[in-house]
């Protein structure tokens, strides 16, 4: 067929096709809908509004559901970190801190070193079994580029870590933490809490609980292994 | 232009662009009215082509409306066993030619569809490029492609032409 033709079938086609016989449309009866459409449209997105508004005041209203918020938010915040883990894509945390003289501590400042992060409290006895594990790796993986750092998330801060420290000394900086730091990595739902931070700052492994002594020496070697071949 | 106003000018020719693709007068007033609803939600930037956003909306509406149509009445014979009475279509034959021409416009790609929608409506070349964002210089081939695809889709389906 030439194109001529097609033209004229196509268009004779299209003109067959009209609307129903004898209809007329009521301009003024279908604005009335519209407006009403929109305003129930408008209702209702204030209602929606209204809703999540309510629900995010009884949320932070009372203790136990804020506190149910705070866990749900950690643990997708965790769930995020963990699968960026995964992916290889983990966020640099980044922290400022003072230690227990005072002295000012960034994360930033062990770029080039493996860190051996372990959030704790003075009052969680599977902490308190931890630090000799730790005093000893600071020991002796120090000269092979091993920092180990701890932050206490008592609440009283120094007031609690400081009495105790006297009792037990350690050989590795300790600081008193915060919820931003704990948000950094990922809102540190359990503790004791450890991290494993590689020497260009990406956290590389990550452990709520008692950790297995035997798997993080191991784990600590081959990192500091891995980095004194680079 | 408020919405009220374009609503009392554009009214008329959205529902009738709809009443001719989709036949049911009813359903082509309540979409003529969403399709307003549409425009009184988007951010269309000042300056641009009104009349054309409304008409092409209203082909694109009408179009997904003869598509959901044509889904629908696939499961036709099933209710036709059920005792459901024959189609309009069917009763008379002077829709039949009609009925052809909707069953083509939902079988051949949207794009297609919408060009030989808004082309039928009088729409000039330059307006249709500028209501389907498309280069004023290829809409003449556009369309061409668009006839070829229904001439073939009707062919296939009713063997021979009409006319």
């Amino acid at each position: 067929m030439e194109p001529k033709a097609i033209d004229l079938f196509v268009e004779r086609s299209m003109a067959a096709l009209t609307a129903e016989p004898g209809w007329t449309t009521d301009t003024a009866r279908a604005l009335q809908r519209y407006q009403a459409v929109a305003a129930a449209r408008r209702r209702r997105r204030v209602w929606v509004v209204c809703g999540a508004a309510a629900a995010c005041v009884f949320v932070l209203a009372f203790p136990g559901t804020r506190v149910f918020a705070e866990r749900c938010v950690a643990a997708c915040v965790a769930e995020t970190v963990a699968v960026g883990q995964r992916l290889g894509v983990t966020a640099v945390p980044a922290f400022t801190l003072t230690d227990a003289s005072g002295q000012t501590v960034r994360l930033a400042d062990f770029r080039g070193k493996v860190v051996l992060l372990n959030f704790w409290a003075t009052w969680c006895p599977p902490c308190k079994t931890e630090i000799p594990w730790f005093v000893e790796f600071q020991s002796k993986y120090e000269a092979a580029g091993l920092v180990v750092l701890g932050i206490s998330m008592d609440e009283e801060g120094w007031a609690a870590v400081r009495p105790f420290m006297e009792k037990n000394p350690v050989n590795y900086r300790m600081m008193a933490g915060n919820d931003a730091v704990a948000r950094e990595f990922g809102g540190v739902a359990s503790l004791p809490s450890t991290f494993l931070i590689d020497r260009s700052g990406r956290v590389v492994w990550s452990h709520s609980g008692i950790a297995d002594r035997a798997e993080l020496d191991g784990r600590l070697r081959a990192m500091l292994t891995d980095g004194s071949r680079r | 232009m408020d919405v009220e106003s374009l609503f009392a000018e554009q009214y008329e020719r959205v529902a009738r662009l709809i009443g001719r693709v989709i036949r049911d007068p009813g359903r082509a007033e309540e979409l003529a009215v969403e399709v307003f609803l549409k425009y009184a939600r988007s951010s269309l930037p000042s300056g641009s082509n009104v009349e054309g956003w409304l008409f092409r909306t209203a082909a694109r509406m009408a179009l997904d409306e003869l598509r959901a149509q044509a889904r629908r009445r696939r499961y036709e014979p099933l209710l036709r066993l059920a005792g459901k009475v024959a189609t309009p279509e069917e009763i008379h034959n002077g829709f039949q030619e009609q009925a052809r021409v909707r069953a083509v416009l939902g079988a051949i790609s949207l794009r297609e569809a919408e060009l030989l929608v808004l082309r039928s409506e009088g729409v000039s070349y330059e307006e249709l490029a500028s209501a389907l964002t498309l280069n004023p210089a290829s809409v003449g081939t556009l369309l061409s492609r668009a006839q070829q695809a229904f001439r073939k889709e009707y062919v296939k389906r009713y063997g021979t032409e009409s006319y």
